[in-house]
């Protein structure tokens, strides 16, 4: 076990003491924390404590009204109505309830301001709407009578919250997620390659522990360096978010920012992202690893698993085309980039229903460790041969 | 103390590198000369257990070269033997000896030892890629000697070193192999001729000369240049 422990740490400073692998990680963190930062430059103070004054207000009849009876004050035919000033003194502040009208209704901008409210038209547009959705996603009726009993269970009406904060670490985070495991992919795809073009294979081959525990070793070197640098994002870019945007509404409906059906909350939702963004970067890592192995090339699996992980994020499977769509949530680049987190399609096992983001990262966890188990027999036999 | 090889062949595509190679080596220094391409190299790989042969095998006091516990005796310097840049000099070794299985404090007697013999205690701290030829293969050769090998393989390893250096080297190994079965490879003739109890010369995979050299013989450049005319 000591020796293993020594190993590990040899490794991972090999990991991150060449050059590469210093600068990519370095790029990427920063590109990260820069997506992150831009991403506040959206903060209005004036916004957030209008939005923060509706925070609780049920979004019923009463404050539909007020919101139609704000907006019909704005001058009828303007180009650009929200630099006018009805806009700015009676409409803006209701501005969130408005755009929650026209993400969940069926009424464009000019309806609505001509709308005679009513509070349940309103929710069965909105039911009409997901029932679209269903449509196009061809899901099945089990699946539908599954989300339409979330919807019910949140109940009606919906009780606006103030979660902007959560909202952006989610729409800044998942879209930098593919920045994190194309960083990991370049780190780790010389990792068991670099052996070889540095020549230092023939001493670890004929050495004690060069057929196993060093294996071992270069693994658990490889997952540590994607699970630190993906947590290390975390905890750096969450609080700068948070810090900008305001931290209230983790249990605010994650329906409220993001058209879903789930009964889930955007903390919650954030927990998940995170956790689905972790996953996938160590999977990215481990596929890397087993390249780097079978190949023995740096170049040559770099380049294999930047393009499969490139691929992943321009592979696009029409929703209704069901078993392709759902196959290709296979590649992370696909899963993440592509907002496949809230997938609505659900997958089923012996009779049970998973979510994507509770199927898909346990398949990412069963695959990394079928890599693991694989890669361990090819090390076992490996040999080198004539350069 | 027996390292035993019997009927090693490695046969690639369009060539045999090593035809059918057996030989019963004990304690002392074996030398192994012959030309470019006579399958020295290869032969050593077999016998660190980093090449799989096509047949034949290779046994050290019966132990098979696929066991962990032959890697265990083992101690092997390549001809192309590889490092680290980043790696301080005392790191490397001490990364050797946790690959080798030393525990950490006998690890760090060891490399203070071996750093000393070789005479490169004064860079230990100093990364490799600072370190001359000379000074790479000198760690190189610290490394094989880390864990007090019983097999001792080695392919040139006096590339790049001065003579000086040579010297000093040559009665390193001979008190090594007063204890050990050591294999030596070597373009440079007088490093053989000076030390090695037994002289083997290779030519296309097999040994066409085996026996004792002593100064009585003759010279052994030009014998060896006459066994590779005929």
């Amino acid at each position: 076990m000591r020796d293993f422990g020594r190993l590990y740490r040899y490794e991972f400073k090999k990991l991150v003491s060449r050059k590469t692998n210093a600068i990519t990680l370095i790029i990427c963190i920063s590109l990260y924390l820069l997506t992150c930062v831009m991403g506040t430059f959206n903060v209005d103070e004036v916004d957030i404590n209008y939005a923060k004054a509706l925070d609780g207000r049920a979004i019923d009849q009463k404050l539909l009204e007020e919101t139609v009876e704000a907006y019909g004050k704005i001058p009828a035919g303007l180009d650009n109505y929200i630099i006018s000033d009805e806009y700015q003194t009676y409409a803006r502040p209701y501005s969130p309830i408005f755009n929650y009208i026209l993400q969940h209704g069926g009424m464009n901008k000019s309806e609505i301001v001509n709308w005679d409210v009513d509070e349940n038209e309103l929710y069965r547009q909105s039911r009409e709407k997901r029932m679209a959705l269903y449509d196009l996603y061809r899901l099945r009726d089990d699946e539908i009578e599954y989300w339409e009993n979330q919807v019910a269970e949140k109940g009606e009406p919906a009780v606006f919250r103030y979660a902007e904060g959560w909202g952006e670490i989610l729409t800044e985070h998942i879209s930098a997620g593919f920045i994190l495991m194309f960083g990991i992919t370049v780190c780790l795809a010389g990792i068991f390659s670099e052996e070889n073009n540095k020549r230092t294979d023939a001493l670890i081959l004929s050495s004690v522990h060069g057929r196993t525990k060093i294996y071992r070793a270069k693994i658990w070197a490889g997952i540590s360096l994607a699970v630190l640098t993906a947590v290390v994002v975390s905890v750096i870019t969450i609080p700068i978010t948070l810090g900008a945007f305001g931290a209230g509404g983790f249990s605010a409906d994650l329906d409220l920012l993001y058209p879903y059906p789930g009964n889930i909350s955007a903390g919650e939702m954030v927990i998940i992202a995170e956790l689905c963004i972790l996953v996938s970067v160590v999977f990215c890592g481990v596929f890397a690893m087993l390249l780097s192995l079978c190949i023995r090339n740096s170049t040559a699996s770099l380049g294999c698993s930047a393009a499969i992980l490139v691929l992943g994020t321009m592979l696009y499977m029409p929703p209704k085309n069901r078993a392709l769509s759902q196959i290709s949530l296979i590649f992370p680049g696909t899963f993440i980039s592509q907002w496949k987190i809230t997938d609505i399609k659900l997958i089923e096992v012996f009779g049970h229903y998973f979510r994507s983001y509770e199927f898909v990262p346990l398949l990412y966890i069963l695959l990394c460790v079928l890599i693991v188990i694989s890669g361990k027999f090819i090390h076992e036999k490996m040999q080198v041969k004539s350069r | 103390m027996e390292l035993r090889v019997d009927r090693l062949t490695k046969r690639y595509k369009n060539k045999i590198a090593v035809d059918r190679l057996s030989l019963n080596l004990h304690e002392g220094v074996h030398g192994l000369l012959g030309a470019n391409g006579a399958g020295k190299t290869t032969l050593m790989r077999m016998l660190c257990g980093v090449l799989k042969p096509t047949e034949g095998t290779v046994s050290f006091d019966g132990v098979d070269v696929g066991d962990e516990n032959y890697r265990a005796i083992l101690g092997y310097l390549p001809q192309d033997f590889g490092y680290y840049p980043e790696f301080k000099g005392i790191d490397f070794i001490m990364y050797m000896a946790a690959l080798k299985g030393i525990p950490q404090e006998t690890a760090k007697r060891r490399t203070a030892e071996l750093m000393e013999l070789v005479g490169l205690k004064d860079v230990e701290k100093k990364k490799i890629k600072s370190y001359s030829g000379g000074m790479k293969q000198r760690l190189g050769i610290a490394q094989a000697l880390l864990n007090d090998p019983k097999l001792l393989i080695l392919d040139e390893p006096t590339a790049g070193l001065d003579p000086k250096e040579r010297v000093r080297f040559r009665n390193l190994i001979e008190e090594l192999g007063k204890d050990s079965v050591v294999l030596l490879s070597t373009h440079i003739v007088s490093d053989i001729e000076s030390i090695a109890d037994d002289v083997l010369i290779m030519k296309s995979g097999q040994v066409i000369f085996e026996g004792p050299w002593s100064g009585d013989k003759g010279n052994l450049e030009q014998f060896y240049m006459e066994e590779f005319e005929q």
